[in-house]
């Protein structure tokens, strides 16, 4: 491996960052959106629209906390093959939840845009390259055959 | 062997050394729906359908992460007969937490106790004195072959005729007062879950033995009698989380069960292409295993955690005043589906895709997982992912009024 574990838990918990930092971002623009449309003293009525907005951010409130569990794994196991490639999955995890949000984003955001920039900044990093050789060493370990 | 209470290390243990015969007999036990006489014996001295029964009736009162790990274990062997054992064993959960303690005495008596549910409401109840009628049919009371109770919801016949349903009556039934319906094994999968209907008829029911207004799928434990009972945290659950983690630790068991077959295959199979090579050899292949061993650990991190978080808000919620939340029951769940979509996807993106035609021909074990994973991964409880995540969205946002939305709610037209 040119980057051991660590370093894939480093990303992962930057990836995980940033996409809480954009949860946090896209639940203040639904929030605006139901002040706006509240009239008091009972909450707003809905559309379909507004409950999809409510539904893509409670999906991705628990995607993150599944990221994060996953990752604590990852941590909890050391400098192995399978710890690499479970902060990968966490990663992958935050970052696919991350653009669902942007994607699905209710208003304009520079805190989510900046939040996507860093979690592409995390996902371009050289080592994520490595993914299918770590893959390989964990079938090969577990095949008992050596590489190549 | 079920004296002393064993540890679960050795449950889970006593799982893996069940695991041969379970996949020797996948076959057979979907041929016949359910498994046979002789694993039930298997399971009952091993201590399985003990696991979450309370100690004073001699259970072992495991921690949900201990029960999954098991399951995991069993289902990894075969995923219909894990199904039909988990499903009879996951509900004393359900009733050591919601009914009272002499109904509890009497249906857990020492200890002997299988209860499959089903949460979706079906026929009706009337009054009878000190109790009530029940008539229906449920469908899908997976675990029913070697059941001792039946754990269903019905609704209050109406005061008159044509008028309105009364309130939703979740109730439980020993077996003298229903029949198993021979009608199970026609579908893509699971064929050995024995889920077959349970039918009732005019069976009375005392009063200790039915719930006015409670549904089994969204509790809220505040109004539960378990801890005070049981002083065990596990007794104070919400349900919403363990429903689905149900769901999620079979499908990670069989998938498990997945890459052990696949590795049987590359091992003796060449590649199809050049270069003509064993196919454990072959990087591609190596590649596919190591991402389907990565998904399925994944899985297993998200499960087990959720399931650690789980045990801890039913804690806190009982030894520090800090209720478990509706909201994080939601959240939780939304993990438990993560997990079982990862196992999934290492199935069918990972494994099934890459495993070759005769490894999906009928009788195959791959097939059979498949076909069995594909049956989980339609289940309500997925078809519940949308919804789940609107209310959780909704919950976060303080945006729910009243009572959660149930069927009774729905039916009567007092949804908020």
């Amino acid at each position: 491996m040119s980057a051991g574990a660590s370093h894939q838990v480093r990303l992962a918990g930057e990836m995980l960052d940033a996409a809480c930092d954009a949860l946090a971002a896209y639940e203040e623009l639904v929030r605006a959106r139901v002040d706006a449309q509240a009239h008091p003293p009972g909450p707003p009525a809905a559309g379909d629209l507004e409950t999809d907005f409510r539904r893509w951010m409670g999906a991705a409130i628990g995607h993150l906390e599944t990221a994060g569990l996953v990752l604590d794994d990852a941590v909890a196991r050391g400098e192995d093959a399978l710890a690499w490639a479970l902060a990968r999955e966490a990663a992958r995890l935050a970052h696919e939840t991350l653009l669902q949000l942007v994607s699905h984003a209710p208003g304009a955001s520079d805190a989510l845009r900046r939040a996507a920039e860093r979690a592409l900044a995390t996902w371009s990093d050289p080592s994520g390259a490595d993914e299918d050789q770590v893959l390989r060493r964990i079938a090969r370990e577990r095949l008992g055959v050596e590489a190549g | 062997m079920g004296d002393p209470t064993p540890t679960p290390e050795q449950l889970v243990q006593r799982a893996r050394e069940l695991r041969p015969m379970l996949v020797q007999r996948a076959a057979e036990t979907e041929a016949n729906t359910f498994y046979a006489q002789d694993v039930h014996e298997e399971f009952l001295r091993a201590g399985f359908y003990r696991m979450l029964v309370p100690r004073r009736f001699g259970g072992y009162e495991l921690s949900p992460e201990d029960f999954f790990r098991v399951v995991i274990e069993v289902a990894q062997g075969d995923m219909g007969t894990a199904w039909c054992m988990a499903l009879a064993s996951t509900h004393a959960l359900n009733v050591a937490a919601m009914f009272s303690e002499q109904a509890q005495v009497e249906l857990f008596g020492d200890g002997d106790f299988r209860c499959p549910a089903v949460a979706a409401p079906a026929g009706q109840a009337v009054r009878a004195d000190g109790g009530w009628e029940v008539t229906g049919r449920w469908a899908y009371g997976s675990g029913s072959p070697y059941a001792t109770h039946f754990m269903g919801a019905t609704f209050a016949a109406p005061s008159q005729d044509g008028g309105r349903p009364g309130p939703m009556l979740l109730f439980i039934a020993p077996r003298d007062r229903w029949e198993r319906l021979d009608d199970w094994g026609a579908t893509l999968g699971l064929k050995g879950s024995g889920s077959h209907s349970v039918r009732m008829e005019s069976a009375f029911l005392p009063d200790r033995y039915v719930l006015e207004n409670r549904w089994l799928v969204d509790t809220d434990p505040a109004v539960n009698p378990g801890y005070a009972i049981h002083g065990n945290p596990i007794y104070a659950q919400r349900t919403l989380a363990v429903f689905q983690a149900t769901l999620g630790a079979l499908a990670i068991g069989a998938v498990r069960g997945a890459i052990d077959e696949y590795e049987q295959q590359i091992r003796t199979r060449r590649t199809q292409r050049p270069p003509i090579v064993p196919r454990y050899l072959d990087p591609d292949y190596q590649a596919w295993l190591g991402r389907a061993i990565a998904r399925t650990a994944a899985a297993e991190a998200a499960l087990l955690g959720m399931l650690r978080r789980h045990l801890e808000l039913c804690r806190r919620s009982v030894e520090g005043g800090v209720p478990y939340s509706r909201e994080d029951d939601l959240r939780l769940n939304v993990v438990a589906r993560d997990a079982l979509t990862l196992a999934w996807t290492a199935l069918q993106d990972d494994l099934y895709r890459t495993g070759g035609t005769q490894a999906s021909a009928a009788g195959q074990r791959l097939e059979r997982i498949f076909r069995d994973v594909a049956q989980d991964w339609s289940h309500f409880g997925n078809t519940l992912r949308d919804w789940t995540a609107r209310e959780l969205g909704h919950e976060r946002l303080g945006l729910v009024r009243g009572p959660a939305l149930r069927p009774d709610t729905v039916h009567t037209g007092t949804a908020p």
